[in-house]
């Protein structure tokens, strides 16, 4: 996984499958580096194949940290298999999603993060 | 055809069957959501099975046995602990359903709004779910 600081956003590129078996080392290594200064957290899922129930409660976590900060959770990139796992999971229904990082950025860079 | 596995409890064992029986079914699906519909359901059902099942002992085995012909796909999912509440099946129910920004509760859900047909049976030891090919789920409808 690569993380990188983009002022008050945190862009994070995970690889391959999130599943119930690493979940919550993506979950830890997140919050590793959500420190007070950050705001956005992008998530670019370009590099990721497939995410369960366990990937999807990851971004849940991270949408429950950044709401009270005034802060968004984001995607961008999503794969056909993803994009159908965030319909059944729902998650399409709770952050926004972009097709391209960089639009990703335009909005968040819009929000002031 | 027809098959049982005995999958091991940990998490390399059930990724490798899970890997391994969407081989078994991928002459069967009939359009490019049959593979992830049956991926999500398998994650979500072996996933449930070893952690809230089996508690995630390593001794705990969870059963799979399977069919499937050029129409349709089952799955009988089973483990060796208590088994799961009817409830928790019915639409409406899970803890993700009633609170969308639940962290818990969503993989029932999930195979309900992926899978075309979902049973709680042997009083709740053992979860049924099967597809027919290139028919999307109606089952939360």
């Amino acid at each position: 996984m690569q993380v990188e600081k983009n002022g008050n956003t945190l862009i994070v590129l995970p690889t391959g499958e999130i599943d119930f078996g690493n979940s919550h080392q993506l979950k830890d290594a997140i919050k590793e580096r959500l420190d007070a200064s950050i705001q956005g957290v992008l998530m670019d899922l370009s590099r990721v194949s497939f995410i369960d129930s366990t990937g999807a409660a990851v971004f849940i976590s991270l949408i429950k940290i950044l709401t009270p900060r005034k802060g968004e959770l984001v995607a961008c990139s999503l794969q056909e298999d993803v994009r159908f796992v965030f319909s059944a999971s729902r998650l399409d229904s709770i952050l926004q999603i972009f097709p391209s990082r960089q639009q990703a950025l335009e909005y968040l860079k819009a929000r002031d993060m | 055809m027809k098959g049982i596995e005995r999958i091991p409890g940990n998490i390399r064992a059930i990724r490798e069957a899970i890997s391994e029986l969407l081989d078994v079914f991928s002459p069967f699906f009939q359009d490019t959501s049959d593979a992830i519909r049956v991926k999500i359901c398998l994650f979500e059902a072996l996933a449930n099975a070893f952690i809230h099942g089996n508690a995630q002992d390593p001794q705990k085995r969870i059963r799979v046995r399977w069919e499937a012909d050029g129409g349709h796909g089952d799955f009988w999912v089973s483990d060796e602990g208590p088994g799961i509440p009817p409830d928790l099946l019915q639409p409406g129910n899970s803890a993700a359903e009633k609170e969308i920004l639940s962290e818990n509760g969503r993989g029932l859900s999930m195979i309900r709004k992926t899978a075309n047909r979902l049973e709680l049976l042997q009083d709740g030891k053992e979860l049924f779910f099967g597809f027919d090919w290139g028919k999307t789920s109606d089952l939360d409808r």
